[in-house]
């Protein structure tokens, strides 16, 4: 449950609004939001192995628009999938520049989050 | 006067529980329209009864005429409100509910239909002497005859679906050369959106201010103006921040707009709730379009005039007289509305979705919160990402300013990511600060959302020791109580 409870803050004891989870901690202060999640090693290992050169999902929504195919040569910073949540556009680029090694999804698809959409190969 | 003991509600988040609310005070009962994904919001909670019109994807449900119709009937309401969004501006819904006996609450079917063809809207406007956009809305749709009428328009200017809305169909024409390809293509969208690929054109505004008048007929026919809105600051079609007065328009173009806006209505009969928005530019204001329907910006006119809207949309349905008169409505210092959308503003406005783990509204004199959802409520990624609305009033506008970055500033949202930040950038602006912003100013200084989060070290270190110094939550998602021993408000209750 959020609590509003005194916490250290920069060298002064201040009124927060807090809420610890597991592995995780919102936090209220100074009128600002904080998310902090707390960086075990293996979930660093993990993180940084999510490589530029994939498209994942960031949000669960429907596939609008797929501009390339497996094999085309694509450009970092280019739009590659155009998807639509929750009323709203999303276009998303890719991050290196190389070749479509992987694609997996279509117009039309429902996809989840985090969900790999496409692989360039270097 | 028609009697109407139930309500049915055909809508979902705050504006269902604003709807909700206004019934209860009226002493009249309601029944909740919702999908599967709904059951564990506010609305469904404060109604008197609900029902389960389909599942979660809108068209499914809140889009479904037919179970929107039975579920009403079943539940034996006498009337509907649509909200805004979903069936509210659908003329076939309108119709659908009178053909069953309900009172559909807004305007008539045929009144819906006139304002919802953007031709029709334009003739009628036209009739009326009221200020139009230079533009072609001929029934000549012949390729000749549109890329003759855009040399004569001059450019940039845009085509436009008739049918349109919700930025479909839309294509601007910056010069004589695109405009062969750009006919071509909004035909063909508007076709496949609309079914009907007929099209209008009209001079684009390339900065323009977007300010809306607020009207209601009342069940005796009488048409009032509640003044204006503006409502500049939006992006991709939607509007994030709302005030009540326009702090552009000089006291002379406003009494025109109004008379205007007036005259609009009074000509197709309005009844109920409706806006007339206007862009404005230079001194100049044109017709955009009529919205036959209770606008999400509602609240700020609500502030400044003190009246009640959505009471008033019930009254008239049951063809009971309004409080107001006319030299009452006299508007009173500033109100501002911002809207709270779940995401991330520092990640190009992602959606953020999933449970509110918590959440607190910082009350005070002249501080509004229409919400949707409390704690524990899940936000899904089939709806508008829109969590709340924040309303502040005070006697000018500098003071409007401050108390809205005050009240977002102590508003606490905990589960989602939210665009809290980028609101108060946005009010701190020099641009809107003065006034002068226009429907450029989020793709001019926002497009992109906001720079990346910077945490400082201090600020991390200080996260961490935090974290490191509470006890850990109990239970998986860190939702059931953290207190030790049963708090002595428990007493006595077995």
């Amino acid at each position: 449950m959020m609590q509003k409870q005194k916490i250290d803050w920069q060298g002064q004891s201040v009124w927060a609004w807090v809420l610890k989870q597991k592995k995780s901690l919102w936090l209220h202060v100074c009128g600002k939001t904080y998310y902090y999640k707390e960086v075990s090693a293996s979930r660093s290992r993990s993180e940084a192995s999510i490589a530029k050169n994939e498209i994942h999902a960031p949000m669960p929504g429907k596939i609008l628009k797929v501009h390339y195919q497996v094999g085309d040569k694509v450009v970092a910073g280019q739009v590659a999938i155009v998807m639509e949540a929750m009323k709203m556009e999303y276009s998303l680029e890719v991050g290196v520049s190389g070749q479509v090694s992987h694609l997996n999804c279509q117009e039309g698809d429902q996809v989840s989050k985090d969900q790999l959409l496409l692989q360039v190969q270097e | 006067m028609r009697r109407v003991d139930k309500i049915a509600v055909a809508n979902r988040g705050e504006v269902a529980v604003r709807i909700i609310r206004a019934c209860q005070e009226l002493n009249i009962a309601t029944v909740l329209l919702h999908s599967e994904a709904d059951e564990g919001t506010l609305a469904y909670r404060l109604s008197d009864e609900q029902i389960c019109i389909g599942p979660a994807p809108s068209l499914e449900s809140y889009l479904n005429i037919d179970n929107n119709i039975q579920a009403a009937k079943s539940m034996g309401a006498d009337a509907i409100h649509p909200g805004f969004g979903f069936l509210s501006e659908n003329a076939n819904f309108a119709k659908a509910c009178e053909e069953n006996r309900m009172i559909f609450i807004g305007p008539s079917a045929s009144t819906i239909e006139l304002f919802g063809d953007k031709i029709s809207a334009k003739k009628l406007v036209e009739k009326v002497g009221g200020p139009l956009l230079p533009g072609y809305q001929g029934e000549d749709q012949s390729l000749d005859t549109l890329m003759s009428e855009c040399d004569r328009i001059g450019y940039p200017l845009m085509v436009k679906a008739a049918a349109g809305g919700g930025g479909r169909g839309i294509r601007v024409v910056q010069q004589a050369s695109e405009a062969k390809a750009q006919i071509l293509s909004a035909q063909k969208e508007a076709k496949s959106a609309f079914g009907s690929e007929k099209v209008f054109l009209e001079k684009y505004l390339a900065d323009a201010k977007h300010i809306e008048v607020q009207i209601f007929g009342d069940c005796t026919g009488r048409v009032y103006h509640l003044f204006d809105r503006e409502c500049s600051i939006q992006r991709r079609h939607q509007k994030v921040i709302e005030e009540s007065l326009s702090p552009s328009l000089r006291p002379q173009e406003r009494q025109q707009m109004l008379d205007w806006a007036v005259k609009i209505a009074k000509e197709a009969q309005y009844r109920g709730a409706g806006t007339v928005e206007f862009l404005y530019q230079e001194g100049q204001f044109y017709f955009l379009e009529m919205n036959t329907r209770l606008q999400v910006e509602h609240p700020v006119t609500e502030m400044v005039l003190n009246v009640d809207l959505v009471k008033a949309q019930i009254l008239t349905a049951q063809e009971r007289g309004l409080l107001w008169e006319e030299e009452d409505l006299r508007p009173m210092g500033h109100a501002i509305e911002c809207r709270l959308y779940a995401e991330d503003c520092y990640n190009k406005g992602i959606p953020s979705t999933g449970p509110l783990l918590g959440c607190h509204w910082p009350m005070g004199p002249g501080r509004r919160f229409e919400i949707g959802f409390e704690a524990g409520d899940e936000i899904t990624s089939y709806y508008d990402p829109m969590i709340a609305k924040v309303v502040v009033w005070d006697e000018n506008r500098p003071r409007a300013i401050q108390k809205m970055i005050q009240t977002l500033k102590e508003s606490v949202l905990f589960g989602v990511k939210t665009n809290i930040d980028e609101l108060i950038q946005i009010l701190s602006h020099t641009e809107f600060r003065e006034g002068s912003m226009t429907t450029s100013f989020m793709g001019r200084y926002f497009a992109q959302g906001l720079q990346e989060k910077e945490v400082s070290e201090d600020e991390q270190e200080g996260l961490q020791k935090v974290f490191e110094s509470l006890p850990a939550s109990s239970g998986s998602g860190g939702w059931e109580s953290t207190s030790p021993q049963p708090s002595p408000w428990q007493k006595g209750k077995t």
